[in-house]
């Protein structure tokens, strides 16, 4: 899960996270609130793109149409679009709806929709999930519940230093990681995203 | 006395410039921090009006100590200052687009507010020709007529101001509301004193110093309202130190 302010790039982990899984011949699902030509056109901007795409449920242009107010329709797509097209593969999953769930649903709602799928494709697939949440827009105890459901949990934030303004990563959680404390210092060029340990 | 106030007026012309260009300055900041296009470009355009009001009091000081007659001799400069004038209207236009796309992203809904995604072709239009034809016809110098309510002008940020307020309460985001509320407060103030005086460039310098001082002090407001409005561009958490945060290892649920 990768918490942080909008604009700071949290979807660009997406992106590399499903660019490498294409390299690499893994079952690729983005499930976007966005319209697929919008999420194209930043992972243009990000130098993201390859020639493999993923497939797409998306408000608009893509494999399947998502509606964010419909769970268990919601759920269902997932699990049909998993289930034609990993083929045994690996299957990498990157999500950027959790926040308009948490915004249109109660959280306990969200919270056993989530517990329910993620225990589900985790019994049936080997799978990892990329999910990115705005954290300025939910109550920290939403967060910090939704969070739990989470193997591992990355914050981006920007921070004040003196006349500076400085985007930071730091490893909130990682499970199979010792604990954390280090800040990573992001930055893009050349069409890469760069971390370099800050401090 | 008249000399002192002038003067005086001129300090505080400097002042604002100062305060606008600092503004700018965190602006750009903060866009180089951000990495969405979309944001970027948000904040582009904030930092854009800033500057470009840190340009327009470094004007405004030129014109006070060289005085209004080494500029009045051709049409050129007069026609010039129109077109900064409406240089600054376009601007806020682009910003309001940017901001309206912002808010759209960050509404659960995804809602085209007023049909703004086509609605701004039109405006977009009506702007660059209300801009053209008021500077073929009335090289206007201030913005109280550059933007005058019933013209197209007036009606493009009228409009442009209700998608906002639409958007900013259908967004889901506090940073942009936030942001969207102190831009607002700039805009508002900077009507108001525009109305009284302050930025007509040509007659600042030859109306009274004491009106200017005070209208270049309400600057210093709208300019304060802006740097917020810029501040909010994005939450910014101060620097802890390093190794504040413990991190947790917690088994998967």
């Amino acid at each position: 899960m990768v918490v942080g302010p909008p604009g700071i790039g949290k979807e660009s982990l997406g992106y590399w996270f499903l660019r490498s899984g294409l390299l690499q011949g893994d079952f690729c699902l983005y499930v976007t609130r966005l319209a697929v030509s919008e999420v194209k056109q930043d992972i243009r901007a990000f130098h993201a793109n390859g020639t493999a795409e993923p497939l797409w449920i998306a408000a608009d242009g893509g494999q399947t149409k998502l509606d964010v107010s419909d769970l268990v329709g919601l759920s269902t797509k997932v699990k049909e679009a998993l289930r034609s097209g990993s083929a045994g593969r690996r299957v990498r999953v990157v999500v950027d709806i959790l926040s308009s769930l948490l915004m249109l649903n109660p959280p306990e709602t969200v919270y056993r929709f989530l517990t329910q799928l993620f225990s589900e494709i985790k019994q049936n697939y080997d799978a990892v999930i990329l999910a990115t949440v705005e954290d300025a827009m939910h109550p920290p105890q939403v967060l910090a519940a939704i969070q739990q459901l989470f193997d591992g949990v990355v914050e981006m934030r920007l921070y004040e230093k003196g006349l500076r303004v400085m985007p930071l990563m730091r490893i909130v959680k990682m499970r199979g990681l010792p604990p954390q404390t280090n800040f990573f210092q992001i930055s893009f060029a050349g069409g890469l995203m760069e971390l370099k340990k800050y401090g | 006395m008249v000399e002192l106030a002038s003067a005086f007026a001129s300090v505080i012309a400097v002042v604002d410039a100062g305060v606008f260009a600092y503004g700018a300055y965190w602006a750009s900041e903060i866009r180089a921090a951000l990495a969405t296009p979309l944001y970027r470009r948000q904040a582009l355009w904030v930092a854009a009006i800033a500057f470009y009001f840190a340009v327009f009091f470094v004007f405004v000081v030129i014109t006070r100590i060289f005085g209004v007659e080494a500029f009045s001799g051709s049409p050129v400069p007069r026609i010039a200052a129109g077109a900064f004038v409406y240089v600054g209207v376009l601007m806020i236009f682009v910003w309001i687009d940017s901001c309206v796309k912002v808010a759209r992203r960050s509404d659960p809904l995804r809602r085209d507010s007023l049909r703004w995604s086509s609605l701004r072709w039109l405006l977009g239009f009506l702007v660059v020709v209300g801009t053209f034809f008021a500077l073929g016809f009335t090289p206007a110098l201030s913005f109280t007529q550059a933007t005058p309510i019933f013209g197209p002008i007036g009606l493009t940020l009228f409009i442009g101001a209700i998608v906002l307020y639409l958007s900013g309460r259908r967004s889901a985001d506090p940073v942009l509301r936030a942001h969207l509320r102190w831009f607002g407060l700039f805009m508002a103030l900077l009507w108001v004193t525009s109305a009284v005086d302050g930025t007509n460039l040509y007659h600042s310098a030859a109306t009274n110093p004491w009106v200017d001082a005070i209208s270049y002090l309400v600057f210093w407001v709208s300019a304060y309202f802006l740097y917020r409005s810029i501040k909010d561009l994005a939450p910014l958490a101060p620097l802890p130190p390093t190794g504040k945060y413990s991190s947790r290892v917690d088994a998967p649920p």
